[in-house]
């Protein structure tokens, strides 16, 4: 068994910590950090619920050992945030309605985030596809892909967002197509 | 779920990580981790070393060439669909790609020759996992149900391993051994997975510029290609997963590669199905009844000591609806070709009950019977 002193910035704050080979993110960032805005659900990177932004990237904690984040920055939607796409999406998840329970929340957010800063103006079935990796056992995705919708929205022509979208705001209540 | 312990080790570079696979008593190599870590939680692995090579320079990145496109074993999937699909500067460099009237203007160099490898990427896993897993830790963790080696076997591709003793590069059809294995040893590591560019293409000989003696500047080969399958809902992987290749000229599909993941202990070719498709005229009416009776006997290239089922889907479902499958791929790989999209009486992807839009769009789909 190993351990590894770490270095990483959360949310911000620069955390020196001592972890084992086999301590994966989200038990580190919880259990040791007490940053608790992703959750640990499936835990087999299913269900998405632990995504995190890894150096820019979502990915799911509980498939990235502590170790291997040593040296990067990680952000996680309870983060204060001057990223106004983040913002946005948080706020119109409010707006829309787009949780029950909330655990799978922060995943939805920052994968939502990321497709907008790729894709400013996504089609429903492109929404749908990019939260793929996130499940959501309460709302049944309907008034989740309304608030990315309505984000994407509110969102055009900021310099938030690459391009210039020319984005209607189709609300769209079709079920998921697809993809599982 | 909590991994066991181990000793983790993050190599500096690919000599290290050689030294470390052995030196250290049961070690394993880590790079996306989707295969690993999941395995480590179930109880499945129990190394005693894990060897981190997800970050090492040398195994990350896309290299286009010439004569092929060379991929790091440790580029994640995002990252090559990032700069795999860049309209590439190498073809400007080349003089490849610019001529009046070239079909495969404004697509990148892998789009041209490689479509089904991009497709396949594409429909890895989610997001979150196409910014983690790699291109080569996914060959070779040889997962019969993944995407990817149905489209490196239609792309021609092979793997380049690196052991104590040197490199060698293996053909995606020997690379791929059996269920879970492959043909890296224990102490090697799969380094790239090289694919070649079809550009000359006659079908005869699958193989790429440099053997055949024509060059990437006069395309002889109107080249499309597609992946697709039907994913189990859970487990996100294919039940049955179909990559195509077909290479028109003048109308007739002159060559064709079909292959297909989650039918068999390996991804494998099609050979009967790749067979009765060329002579194909496209571009006559009746290519739909031509394809599908083309794609009837797929079900004959599984040997039935392979195939492949389990509590998802058996064996039997399998290969009932691969022939199906077979068909939607082939429609949608004529049909990103330039004779298939010109949409003649008869194009033949217009039946094709494709779930998403657009010759970039994901074609994974659940609504696929028998019939």
């Amino acid at each position: 068994m190993s351990e590894h002193q770490i270095s990483l910035t959360v949310d911000g704050e620069r955390e020196t910590l001592t972890v084992e080979g086999r301590t994966l993110l989200v038990h580190a960032l919880r259990e040791d950090l007490g940053v608790t805005a992703p959750k640990v659900g499936c835990e087999t990177s299913k269900c998405g619920a632990c995504t995190v932004e890894l150096d820019g990237d979502v990915v799911k904690a509980c498939t990235v050992l502590a170790v291997q984040a040593d040296g990067k920055t990680v952000r996680t939607a309870a983060s204060d945030t001057e990223d106004d796409v983040r913002s946005v999406v948080t706020q119109q998840f409010h707006e829309q309605h787009g949780l029950q329970c909330g655990y799978c929340t922060p995943g939805m957010v920052l994968t939502a985030a990321d497709l907008l800063r790729e894709n400013p103006d996504p089609t429903p079935s492109e929404i749908r596809a990019s939260l793929k990796g996130n499940i959501c056992r309460c709302t049944g995705y309907t008034n989740i892909v309304r608030a990315v919708e309505s984000a994407a929205s509110e969102l055009e022509g900021t310099a938030a967002v690459a391009g210039d979208g020319g984005k209607t705001a189709a609300v769209d209540g079709s079920a998921p197509e697809g993809d599982d | 779920m909590f991994p066991p312990s181990f000793d983790y080790h993050r190599a500096s570079s690919v000599s290290e990580a050689l030294s470390l696979l052995a030196e250290l008593p049961d070690a394993t190599l880590l790079a996306g981790g989707h295969a690993l870590l999941p395995r480590l939680k179930n109880g499945r692995a129990e190394p005693g070393a894990v060897v981190d090579v997800s970050e090492l320079p040398e195994l990350i990145g896309v290299d286009v060439g010439s004569e092929a496109t060379v991929v790091g074993a440790a580029t994640t999937y995002a990252t090559l669909l990032e700069t795999g699909t860049e309209a590439g500067d190498a073809d400007e460099e080349s003089d490849a790609g610019g001529s009046v009237g070239d079909p495969t203007a404004g697509r990148s160099v892998l789009e041209q020759h490689a479509p089904a490898f991009l497709e396949a990427t594409r429909a890895v896993g989610d997001r979150q996992i196409r910014n983690r897993g790699t291109v080569g830790g996914n060959l070779a963790e040889a997962h019969p149900e993944s995407d990817l080696p149905a489209a490196a076997l239609v792309a021609d591709a092979s793997v380049r391993i690196r052991g104590s003793g040197g490199e060698r590069e293996v053909a995606v059809e020997e690379f791929l051994t059996g269920a879970f294995e492959s043909a890296v040893g224990d102490d090697e590591i799969v380094t790239a997975v090289r694919i070649p560019h079809v550009d000359g293409w006659d079908g005869s000989n699958g193989g790429d510029a440099e053997e055949n003696g024509s060059d990437r500047n006069e395309p002889t080969v109107d080249n499309g290609g597609a992946y697709v399958r039907k994913t189990h809902p859970t487990s996100g992987y294919a039940m049955v997963g179909v990559a195509v290749r077909v290479g028109i000229d003048d109308g007739v599909i002159a060559s064709a590669r079909v292959a297909a993941n989650g039918v068999a202990d390996t991804a494998l070719r099609l050979s009967s199905v790749e067979t009765a498709l060329e002579g194909i005229d496209v571009t006559t009416e009746g290519v739909g009844e031509r394809v599908t009776a083309a794609v009837e006997n797929a079900p004959a290239d599984v040997p039935e000591a392979t195939r492949r089922g389990d509590v998802h889907a058996s064996a039997e479902y399998r290969v009932s609806v691969l022939p199906t499958y077979v068909e939607r791929a082939v429609r949608a790989a004529v049909d990103s070709t330039e004779a298939g999209s010109d949409g003649g009486p008869d194009s033949v992807g217009d039946s094709a009950p494709d779930s998403d839009s657009g010759r970039n769009g994901r074609r994974d789909q659940q609504g696929g019977e028998p019939r």
